[in-house]
């Protein structure tokens, strides 16, 4: 960005920036020294050096007594401005109807827009008839409402930029509203909290239009003190060393916050320098790894199954098997009015390892949160077990979540967060440290326990929130396309983990992802989703061999496609005849795996046709080639075995096929 | 047929359903409206009341004078010269904050350099530091035996002191200091908001830097300006401190004469016309920058 301005121009950038600082600063420091001149004369640089000033201040009782009272209504306004500015902000934000929000945001924007005078003359007529001039409380309550903007305004923008999953992952982990407010969305807008709060107490410490309007002639707070001062007695110098003692009070706060920021800075240094102690020393070599796994397996289910025995949530689970199974019963869900989900029909085996796959706005993400909570059907049910579950609130369904952006508590350590959902549920502090030691060691993160979220690389957070999605034994366990941020080596990595975790626990797991090779590797069964609509349901193997639909036919897995007519034992296009693996009639497609094309075969049958490669490549194992046919592009694959050699481009080849390796479908 | 089958099945229970929502989010507007109602009563007791009461007051609400006495005498030319001034006070000091501010912005985004620490310190103290404080070191600064006086004196430059307090200088002087750290305290989120990966495609496609910073960066950065400019105009615009002190009874402005109006004229009739039209201009505002930007915006980092 600093492209844009040459050097020389930078510079002058840079000179106006000293003349802007010197005219910001320079009344301010002005006032220290002459706080400290003597005498009534002000003059700079002080003449002769006294503290007159500041001893004069605590001498004078009117002062004290000004400043006293000051205080009062600053924390009072204070302590009104940043309740009711936290809960309308955070009540602002939750509101969903755009129309009310918009009223909600204009209204709490207008005492900003407003000049102080007028709500002034507005309240002095109130509170006038109201016999409340003169008094602590009302101008607290004045002080605040007119400071109210600047504390709805920053919380509201700390607010929009925290991941909303954030909340979403709270309520999936057994949180209800209040719980959730409470140690989630709160402690994350502490900052904006504070900076508020300070600024609410300043300009409530500062206030004379109001103070003079709302108070009586007796009732004297320091900036009316001050402000009568100067318009009356001319220069009192009591107010160098007022606006001093101001400044050394501002400068304290900004001390603190700068050793404060320093100190985290050297923590979190600290923290990654010991991460990368323990990154140098291998934390369990994969063999060791996956073998202390299968040892323990053994073991903890059982100790989890007393874990289970004190939530008292499952009846039906056993110990090998303790997932529910999941039923959709025609759920439909529409935004609009299109459906995003259209008639989902099929059921999910307990301890499954069912993955929802279609590209991206096909509507598994909707089907997703409709399974957590966080969306209802607009028709259909949901079993969970034997139990319809499509009115039940996220909290209660006992579904563990694992977020795409893993939605991890960053203001809560690792063990925290694992906890969370115990805590929730009201599990014994000794068996939570246990249950978490437990799902911690199952995700080899037993030594970060202590960590912060932000110290943790992607991939280990990819862990912790997998260990804290499952410390509580959910009876299913959702994945929103978990490893989409990781790359290609981890994910991998991941992919073998989770599986094998699902496995040792049992856990039905419904996961969903846009990547097929992801949905080969790890499922047992496959549901291809396009449109909203389940377009398949099916082990990977018969997904491949005998897709339902051209649709998933080319969406998993490359596939030639040759659609046409049949009648009995064969396809009629575009003139030629193709044979069909069995008889059948009407429209349909034939659809041919590119490596069970065979070229130049010399058994040729007599329909089989020619084609121009038309491209040639060589990805790893295999050979990819493109050829252009009568019958449209066709793709062919080989094995590579170092010996073959890539066909030119413009080369004509003989395409057939063994048909019983091809696989009709209809159109 | 099939087809149509399905549709009629989910078309029946689907209008039902979706009005009574998710249990997710019944519980989560229960939730809200208990969140709002400590505010919205704030909210309806001490702002909407008391203005409604100023509208009420206004014509003549509860004593015997005529409806629209107080409006009539704001049309004398005293009121309308003194609404005058301080839309133009408003205006200019909106103008010369952000023209002084962007820069600094500007610097404090784009630029590393060692003078934004201090800068970041300055504003910080600025806007933390008491206004009455404040407005009090300029008039040491200032006036006719100030800081500045006694310098140009000392050096030879003037022989005769320099009036650069008590009048409309020293107004603009001191309302500046006091809105620059607001305007730039804006600025800053509004820019930093701006991928500078923009300006590197802006200047990669082939455009000169002016030309980036004219098409593409000030246009990025064109909803915080007007986010500042409306707080900082607001805020002017019924500022009462340092027109009071620093203008010396020679910058009067509206807001000055409603004081009076209550304290001196003991008319209340009058002081809530004035506030009643001092209030439309302002709403006037609100809607005019909604429209233009809006309201929304002012809720995220620096109107973005």
């Amino acid at each position: 960005m600093e492209l844009l301005l040459s050097a020389p121009n930078r510079r002058l950038l840079k000179l106006y920036a000293v003349i802007c600082f010197v005219f910001l600063s320079i009344p301010v420091l002005l006032l220290v020294p002459i706080s400290f001149g003597q005498g009534n004369a002000i003059s700079f640089p002080p003449q002769k050096l006294s503290f007159e000033w500041y001893t004069s201040l605590v001498s004078d009782p009117r002062w004290g007594k000004a400043a006293f009272l000051s205080l009062q209504v600053g924390l009072l306004a204070t302590l009104f401005a940043t309740v009711a500015g936290v809960l309308a902000a955070v009540g602002i934000a939750r509101v969903e109807n755009a129309k009310l929000a918009k009223f909600l945001k204009i209204t709490f924007i207008a005492p900003m827009i407003v000049p102080l005078m007028v709500i002034g003359v507005g309240l002095y007529i109130v509170f006038a008839k109201l016999g409340l001039l003169g008094a602590v409380w009302p101008l607290a309550l004045a002080h605040a409402i007119v400071v109210l903007p600047f504390v709805v305004m920053p919380v509201m923008s700390r607010l929009s930029s925290l991941d909303p999953a954030l909340e979403r992952a709270s309520a999936s982990l057994g949180a209800g509203q209040w719980r959730t407010l409470v140690f989630v969305t709160v402690p994350l807008l502490i900052p904006a909290i504070i900076a508020s709060a300070l600024f609410v107490f300043v300009f409530s410490f500062d206030e004379v239009v109001l103070a003079q309007l709302l108070a009586g002639p007796r009732f004297e707070t320091l900036p009316r003190k001050i402000y009568d001062s100067l318009s009356q007695n001319g220069l009192d110098k009591s107010i160098t060393s007022i606006a001093s003692i101001q400044l050394y009070l501002v400068l304290a706060c900004l001390g603190f916050y700068a050793l404060w920021q320093w100190r985290q800075k050297r923590v979190a240094s600290a923290l990654v320098l010991a991460t990368a102690a323990a990154k140098s020393a291998p934390v369990a070599p994969p063999s060791s790894a996956s073998s202390s796994v299968s040892q323990s397996g053994k073991t903890l289910p059982m100790k989890n199954a007393s874990a289970l025995a004190v939530q008292a949530t499952s009846s039906e689970t056993t110990a090998e098997n303790r997932g529910f199974g999941i039923q959709f019963q025609r759920l439909t869900k529409y935004y609009g009015n299109k459906a995003v989900v259209e008639d989902v029909n099929f059921s999910i085996e307990p301890g499954e390892f069912l993955t929802i796959l279609g590209p991206s706005g096909s509507g598994k993400t909707t089907l997703l949160m409709l399974i957590a909570g966080f969306a209802s059907p607009d028709a259909g049910r949901l079993m969970l077990g034997s139990r319809d579950i499509s009115q039940v609130p996220p909290h209660q369904r006992d579904i563990g979540v694992v977020f795409q952006s893993y939605a991890l508590f960053p203001h809560m350590t690792v063990a925290q967060n694992v906890a969370y959902p115990l805590k929730a549920r009201g599990v014994p502090k000794a068996e939570q440290e246990r249950l978490v030691k437990w799902a911690l060691d199952r995700v080899h993160m037993g030594q970060y326990a202590d960590r912060r979220i932000p110290q943790l690389s992607g991939g280990q957070q990819q862990r912790i929130a997998l260990a804290r999605s499952i410390s509580f034994s959910p009876r299913a366990l959702l994945m929103d396309e978990p490893l989409s941020a990781l790359d290609r080596n981890l994910r991998i990595e991941m992919q073998r983990e989770i599986r094998s975790l699902q496995r040792e626990l049992g856990q039905t797991v419904i996961f969903v992802t846009h990547d097929q090779e992801e949905a080969l590797n790890m499922s047992d069964r496959v549901a291809v989703m396009n449109e909203g609509r389940i377009q398949q349901v099916a082990t990977p193997k018969d997904l491949y061999l005998s897709p339902a639909n051209s649709f998933v036919a080319d969406f998993f897995g490359e596939s030639n496609l040759f659609r046409g007519i049949a009648d009995g034992s064969r396809l009629t296009l575009d003139g030629r005849a193709l044979p069909l693996p069995a008889s059948r009639s009407g429209q349909a497609i034939i659809c041919v795996r590119p490596e069970a094309i065979r070229l130049d075969d010399v058994q040729a049958p007599e329909w089989a046709f020619d084609g121009t490669v038309t491209d040639a490549r060589f990805l790893g194992s295999l050979l990819r080639i493109q050829l252009q046919t009568d019958l449209g592009p066709v793709v062919v694959t080989r094995q590579t075995d170092g010996l073959s050699v890539a066909p030119n481009v413009g080369d004509v080849r003989k395409i057939s096929w063994a048909p019983a390796m091809s696989h009709t479908m209809a159109d | 047929m099939a087809e149509i089958e399905v549709t009629e099945h989910i078309a029946q229970p689907a209008k039902p359903a979706r009005k009574a929502g998710t249990a997710w989010g019944r519980q989560r507007n229960r939730t809200t409206v208990w969140l709002m109602g400590l505010p919205t009563v704030g909210m309806i007791v001490l702002f909407l009341a008391p203005i409604m009461v100023l509208v009420w007051m206004s014509f003549g609400g509860g004593t015997a004078a005529p409806a629209f006495a107080g409006y009539a005498a704001l049309m004398q030319p005293v009121y309308l010269r003194l609404l005058g001034f301080t839309l133009q006070l408003a205006i200019f000091s909106t103008i010369i904050c952000a023209v002084l501010a962007y820069p600094i912005a500007y610097l404090m985004v784009n630029i590393r350099s060692r003078i934004n620490l201090w800068l970041g310190v300055a504003l910080f103290i600025s806007l933390w530091l008491s206004f009455l404080a404040r407005t009090f070191s300029w008039i040491i600064i200032l006036q006719r035996r100030g800081v500045v006086n006694n310098l140009l004196v000392n050096l030879g430059l003037t022989d005769q002191p320099l009036e650069l307090v008590y009048n409309k200088l020293g107004v603009y002087i001191g309302m500046v200091h006091i809105l620059l750290p607001f305007m730039v305290i804006t600025l800053v989120p509004a820019m930093k908001a701006i991928d500078p990966s923009y300006v590197r495609a802006g200047l990669s496609l082939g455009a000169s830097p002016a030309k980036v910073f004219r098409q593409i960066y000030l246009p990025l950065s064109l909803p915080g300006l007007v986010a500042g400019s409306m707080l900082v105009f607001t805020l002017s615009f019924g500022f009462f401190i340092t027109p009071a002190i620093l203008g010396g009874g020679r910058a009067p402005t509206i807001v000055l004469a409603i004081r009076d109006q209550i304290q001196q004229m003991g008319d209340l009739q009058l002081a809530a016309s004035t506030s009643i039209v001092l209030l439309v201009i302002c709403l006037a505002l609100l809607i005019i920058y909604d429209r233009v930007s809006g309201v929304d915006k002012l809720y995220h980092r620096g109107g973005r």
